[in-house]
């Protein structure tokens, strides 16, 4: 019965967020601490919990059964995504926080945070644009802006002129992948 | 209950199955042992013993009742265990002789009479007389052993009770046998406390391992023989105990594992060995094909550094040179590193030195390729045992339940390049390095080398890092060539055909410096200088 519990458990875990199910998760597997590119991992633990009224010769449906599990997975979810947001606020190479008051998004704030990034090329040349999680709002002014700038030639230029750094930063940044002396 | 079951486990076990339970009471009742082991050169001495008192005491072993009828089949045995003095480099020049017969049943009556008929005639004429030991004084002393080491609490109950009714063929859960052997030798308060651990130990693995003697499982008893021995080591390693107290017991279950590891390499090389009699996934197949090689080829490179290039030695690099040739191995996730080295350094010694560089770059590739950065299918990590690899790959032709995305890595890369960088193939690697970067490099380091020795470790530190950008040939080669060997643990640096066995079955211990270690006693065409 717990077996089936914790099934339901990490379906609603697993399968509720879309940030999460595109974040690969690791697992450590031995030992009590990790270190991911010379920096110590730090865990923090996260629960959830949830409560039922015990009755008198008288279980869950089954609709209850899985659905209070499936729930309480969500919740986790929920946890995870926001520490996950919460790590993100941190600039790196591979993930630069952008904030703006609605509607007042402006085209060069986009390209100084791309800039600030690390942007790799596929082999067919073309540039992988880091992903943005924003809410439907934002993420509705974010593509009008982008759309806008590709209507209008000093910003088709700008965004050229990045694109160029870009591909030269990652040109380096490739040609270091190789055995020397 | 408890003698129920050990008396139960005595009438279905065979003459092998008892050998090392039988030993361990020995050295609880201070003898040393001298040899176990069933060879052709026992002579009817299954077990060469030293007595507290120094005399030489020499065991048959025989399973159920014995009758007259019986006797009359091993006279010729029976008369020279008495009748010929055994020869050991370890036996003093002079010593009193005490020969045993051992049976797991009872010796009936006219046996009996028939024993004490020929032990006068020996006595007339100056030789030792026949002791008997019988299945109910083998019993009392198990029982008396094991007595405080049974499990009471409720999950070990059930381990035990899972471990204990199995098939026998095939169907050895490692991990929680390894456990269970654990929570026997932990918490251990004294000298006295480990002895008696160590002794429990091996009689529980004797019980736990018995329906994988009967079934002649080799692989499931040299596996669970060399997690007690590696974990016995543990224990008196870790509290630095003095070697007297644990090393007898220790080699016991040692010698159990080599026993098995010998049967399986013997039964590699008889005819049909291989041959399927069931429905079987090829994948099944392949993967037993290359278990069972790679065993072989374990115990051929143990005796080819004491009798080298045997016509076995050579029948093995053969069979496995065929099988490799024909696609009929199988290494079904990382863990399976275990039998590619194996493989690597057979081929290396049986001289086919450019099919083990090529078998070396081919899985260098294939880790490269399949376990880059964000890939979609890499290969299983080495925590997965065969059998969940095989139950992944058929899970995933089946929908399933969502799951995230796990991490990709790998940790076997960096061991594998160690050894093609200690063979300066620094050309070949050039070709494939631009991908090798992309690869996540996963290690684990136990906090003291000694805890490598358990299955599972808890203290110790995850480790996942890349090349760097631009990689030093020379950094590499300092790598590849820097003595590390002290994070080897002691058992294994001394012993290096414990250290070879240690590595084929704990497979998920990637440890880079045990496999240079290994690479130092084993490896062929290592190229010290640049050029």
């Amino acid at each position: 019965m717990m077996d089936l519990w914790s099934k339901a458990f990490f379906f609603g875990m697993n399968g509720c967020d879309p940030i999460l199910s595109q974040i690969p998760v690791r697992v450590q597997k031995e030992g009590d601490s990790a270190h991911i590119g010379g920096s110590k991992m730090e865990y923090k633990k996260l629960s959830v919990s949830t409560s039922f009224d015990i009755k008198e010769g008288e279980g869950m449906t089954v609709d209850d059964f899985i659905d209070l599990p499936v729930s309480l997975g969500d919740q986790m979810a929920g946890q995870q995504a926001k520490s996950i947001f919460e790590m993100l606020q941190k600039p790196s190479p591979h993930g630069v926080p952008l904030a703006w008051k609605t509607g007042e998004l402006k085209f060069e704030h986009i390209l100084e945070n791309w800039e600030k990034m690390e942007i790799d090329f596929g082999n067919d040349g073309q540039p992988r644009w880091p992903t943005h999680f924003l809410q439907p709002a934002a993420m509705a002014e974010f593509k009008e802006k982008l759309q806008e700038a590709h209507n209008t030639p000093e910003c088709r230029e700008k965004w050229a002129q990045l694109v160029e750094r870009k591909r030269k930063e990652f040109d380096e940044r490739e040609a270091r992948r190789r055995l020397v002396d | 209950m408890r003698e129920r079951l050990v008396e139960d486990w005595l009438t279905r076990i065979n003459e092998r199955g008892y050998e090392s339970s039988f030993c361990q009471t020995l050295i609880s009742q201070g003898y040393r042992i001298c040899r176990c082991g069933h060879s052709p050169i026992e002579h009817g001495k299954d077990v060469l013993a030293i007595s507290p008192e120094g005399a030489v005491c020499a065991y048959q072993l025989k399973t159920g009742d014995f009758g007259q009828s019986d006797f009359a089949r091993c006279r010729d045995q029976i008369i020279t265990l008495v009748e010929t003095l055994p020869t050991h480099p370890s036996l003093p020049a002079q010593y009193e002789y005490k020969p045993y017969f051992v049976t797991t049943g009872e010796f009936k009556d006219p046996a009996v009479s028939l024993v004490n008929e020929y032990n006068t005639s020996w006595q007339k004429r100056n030789l030792p007389t026949l002791h008997l030991i019988s299945g109910r004084h083998l019993l009392a002393d198990f029982i008396r052993l094991s007595l405080d080491f049974w499990p009471v609490e409720a999950p070990d109950v059930r381990r035990f009770r899972e471990l204990y009714l199995v098939d026998g063929r095939g169907d050895f859960d490692i991990e929680q046998f390894a456990r269970f052997i654990t929570e026997i030798l932990r918490d251990i308060k004294s000298g006295l406390d480990l002895k008696r651990r160590v002794a429990a130990a091996n009689l529980f693995s004797s019980y736990l391992l018995g329906d994988f003697y009967k079934q002649n499982d080799h692989w499931s008893v040299l596996q669970g023989w060399t997690v007690c021995a590696a974990q016995i080591a543990w224990a008196g390693l870790s509290g630095n105990h003095p070697v007297a107290n644990w090393v007898d017991s220790c080699k016991i279950a040692q010698n159990a594992a080599f026993a098995a590891l010998e049967s399986l390499a013997k039964e590699v090389l008889t005819e049909k060995a291989f041959a399927v009699k069931d429905r079987e996934l090829d994948e099944f197949v392949r993967t037993r094909n290359t278990v069972a090689i790679s065993a072989a080829a374990c115990w051929q490179l143990i005796s080819n550094r004491h009798n080298p290039q045997t016509t076995d030695f050579q029948s093995t690099v053969h069979l496995l040179e065929d099988y490799l040739k024909r696609g009929r191995l199988y290494f079904w996730g990382e863990g399976a590193l275990s039998q590619f080295l194996i493989f690597f350094w057979m081929l290396e010694q049986g001289g086919k030195r450019a099919t083990a560089c090529s078998l070396l770059l081919d899985w260098i590739k294939a880790v490269t390729q399949k376990n880059a950065r964000l890939s979609e299918n890499p290969i299983d990590d080495p925590y997965n045992s065969p059998d969940e690899c095989l139950a992944k790959m058929i899970g995933k032709l089946l929908p399933g339940d969502p799951s995230r995305p796990q991490a990709v890595e790998s940790y076997s890369l960096f061991p594998s390049i160690l050894l093609a960088v200690r063979r300066n193939l620094r050309e070949q690697l050039n070709i494939i390095w631009k991908p090798i970067t992309n690869v996540s490099l996963a290690m684990f380091r136990p906090e003291a080398p000694e805890d490598a020795l358990l299955w599972h470790c808890k203290k110790g530190k995850e480790y996942a890092e890349g090349f760097a950008r631009p990689q030093s040939w020379i950094e590499l080669r300092k790598m590849a060539f820097k003595d590390d060997r002290e994070r080897v643990p002691k058992v294994l640096q001394d012993d290096v055909d414990f250290a070879l066995l240690y590595s084929l079955v704990f497979q998920h211990r990637i440890l880079r410096s045990l496999i240079k270690f290994l690479d130092d006693e084993f490896g062929k065409n290592i190229q010290r200088n640049d050029t």
